[in-house]
């Protein structure tokens, strides 16, 4: 997965499961991400899924507004003896600098 | 097996594509990179905004002329998952050389593409570049985050 927040990348369920550490840290309950735009492609056994997220202004790196704010996601998915699972996530918010 | 090979097929040919579109981007050629985007090509690009959709070549070609000389686009890691007609890969990239301002650049950052087949065609649909962001209060890009 690339993250948002560093690191570069997390390879592994146990790396995943680390990312979590931090915004569970920081995230009320009650907030959760909104899915502001989503497109699905789907073939027999890989797909992707690109969408704009919003993550809820009750979060540390939210801005104080109430609007919280944008961020970009693409998932890769597969196919696993007929269930599609999650093998690739990259969520980021472009660089300013 | 016959699904397999399939597979190993398309992988092949997904290689040889972002060999193909990496080369471009060193060679500051923006046709050749925007060649292998489908028509509805969506970015989410390193840099502001959100998102683009369709080809952007003025774009491209005004990033290219801030870098002096060849660009120096090294692709790290290319995992490559691939079906009959869907496909995505994921790799850090390695971007340095030389700025036409005098300064160097030396970043590592993260690249996603979601490719479709379009009759005989990959067409690479959706491209994902970013770097973190510090999420300690300064929301600062980690641009100096290496593997």
């Amino acid at each position: 997965m690339f993250d948002v927040p560093p690191p570069l990348r997390s390879r592994g369920m146990d790396e995943y499961g680390k990312t979590w550490d931090l915004f569970f840290k920081y995230h009320k309950p009650l907030q959760a991400f909104d899915i502001e735009e989503l497109e699905i492609t789907a073939g027999e056994d890989v797909a992707f899924a690109v969408a704009i997220m919003r993550c809820g202004s009750a979060t540390f790196s939210g801005p104080p507004e109430q609007g919280g704010f944008l961020f970009r996601l693409t998932i890769g998915l597969r196919k696993i003896d007929g269930a599609w699972r999650i093998t690739h996530e990259h969520h980021s918010v472009p660089a300013d600098d | 097996m016959a699904n397999q090979t399939l597979t190993t097929s398309a992988e092949t040919e997904i290689r040889l594509i972002v060999d193909s579109w990496a080369q471009a981007m060193r060679a500051k050629d923006a046709a050749g990179v925007i060649a292998h985007q489908a028509r509805d090509f969506v970015q989410f690009d390193l840099a502001p905004p959100l998102q683009t959709v369709g080809a952007h070549p003025e774009g491209l070609q005004g990033w290219f002329a801030t870098w002096r000389g060849q660009i120096g686009y090294e692709i790290i890691d290319l995992h490559v998952i691939a079906g009959d007609d869907i496909a995505f890969c994921h790799a850090l990239i390695h971007l340095t050389g030389s700025r036409t301002d005098g300064s160097e650049s030396d970043v590592w950052f993260r690249n996603t593409l979601c490719l479709r087949k379009t009759g005989d065609v990959w067409e690479i649909a959706h491209g994902h570049e970013s770097v973190p962001m510090h999420m300690d209060g300064s929301f600062r890009a980690a641009i100096d985050l290496k593997p």
